[in-house]
């Protein structure tokens, strides 16, 4: 199968799968959020049985069992949104929803819907990170080869990638402004990839400068390398051993001391999706890398 | 508009995802419209 109709499908798969599993915590994530606040209601995908009149046994996705109180019920199996009654150790239904959708994602306090971001917005981040590593590793053998092939590769990867460099602030930050308060809060990742676009951005200030091009390609595939070194920094070590906001920081309790995003609350289906998605903009970027290529290498030989 | 997606924090991410397609849509523009221009060289 052609590459760009096997990145069609695995897109549509991707926002299918994105889009259409529900919420769903467990009967434990009730019981502990009720002592938290009183007036939130959870999602809880399980399996109903009667014992006796309006009281029932339910057993939820993760296999814990409890007791619920609900009148007029007909169906045994869907998403049922509880609240949890402490002193007497039961529950009661607030709304149900016959949803009988194999896969759910898993219910994380003050993200929620709001959750599903990590399966775009990351796999954008991550696209950007490969875009500058192949910038760089045209960048080298343009170097030994001093073919300007490489240089307009090198070039067009980096253009790439700062553009999805851009797209992953400005999700972040639209995001942000809905669970975090504020468009902008300085939290060591969005610090770091404001550097990160500052750093490429005066990779293509020197790029316009200077108008010989065996000079221009020279300095910029330099310029490309010294460049990449700092983005593991910036990435994977700056925002994980400080404390910030987002998932993986130092200060993070899913995952203590830090750590790769997938570590942190991602349920197993939840993680396929992900790697899913970013298989899907992985190959996308590749797709139009070689668009681009392609592109290029014909303007190259009209001139 | 604020406050449909202060309600419906779902439409947030729906939002995010349509920011990534017009990135993504505005560089296939991009590269249209340089072929474009070398198809116009090759009519001269």
């Amino acid at each position: 199968m052609k590459l760009k109709y096997f990145i069609g499908i695995l897109f549509v798969l991707v926002i299918l799968l994105s889009f259409i599993p529900k919420i769903s915590g467990n009967l434990t994530d009730v019981k502990f959020y009720s002592t938290i606040d009183t007036t939130k209601i959870i999602p809880v995908k399980g399996v109903i049985s009667e014992i006796s009149n309006n009281l029932y046994k339910f057993i939820d996705k993760d296999g814990n069992e409890g007791r619920l109180y609900a009148s007029n019920i007909t169906n045994k199996e869907g998403i049922f949104y509880l609240k949890y009654n402490e002193y007497e150790n039961y529950f009661t239904l607030k709304k149900f929803e016959n949803n009988t959708f194999f896969i759910t994602f898993p219910f994380i306090p003050g993200l929620e819907e709001k959750a599903r971001i990590i399966l775009f917005h990351v796999p954008v981040a991550w696209v950007s990170v490969l875009a500058f590593l192949i910038s760089m590793f045209y960048g080298i053998r343009y170097l030994k080869s001093e073919n300007f092939e490489f240089d307009v590769k090198s070039v067009n990867s980096a253009s790439l990638g700062f553009l999805f460099c851009i797209l992953a602030t400005v999700t972040g930050s639209i995001w942000a402004r809905f669970n975090w308060g504020s468009f902008w809060n300085w939290d060591p990742r969005e610090t770091s990839i404001f550097i990160l676009l500052l750093i490429y951005a005066a990779y293509f200030a020197l790029r316009s400068a200077i108008e010989v091009e065996e000079k221009k390609a020279k300095l910029s595939a330099v310029y490309s390398i010294i460049a990449f070194v700092t983005v593991p920094f910036f990435i994977f070590i700056l925002p994980r051993i400080t404390s910030g906001l987002h998932p993986g920081s130092a200060d993070d309790v899913a995952s203590p001391g830090g750590g790769p995003v997938i570590k942190s609350g991602m349920s197993f289906e939840m993680r396929i999706v992900f790697f899913l998605s970013l298989i899907a903009f992985t190959l996308l970027f590749f797709w139009i890398f070689i668009l681009r290529n392609r592109v290029t290498e014909l303007e190259r030989k009209k001139i | 508009m604020f406050s449909l997606l202060e309600q419906n924090s779902l439409f947030v991410v729906l939002l995010v995802v349509l920011i990534i397609w017009i990135g993504i849509y505005y560089e296939i523009i991009k590269l249209e419209k340089r072929l474009k221009k070398i198809e116009k060289k090759d009519e001269d």
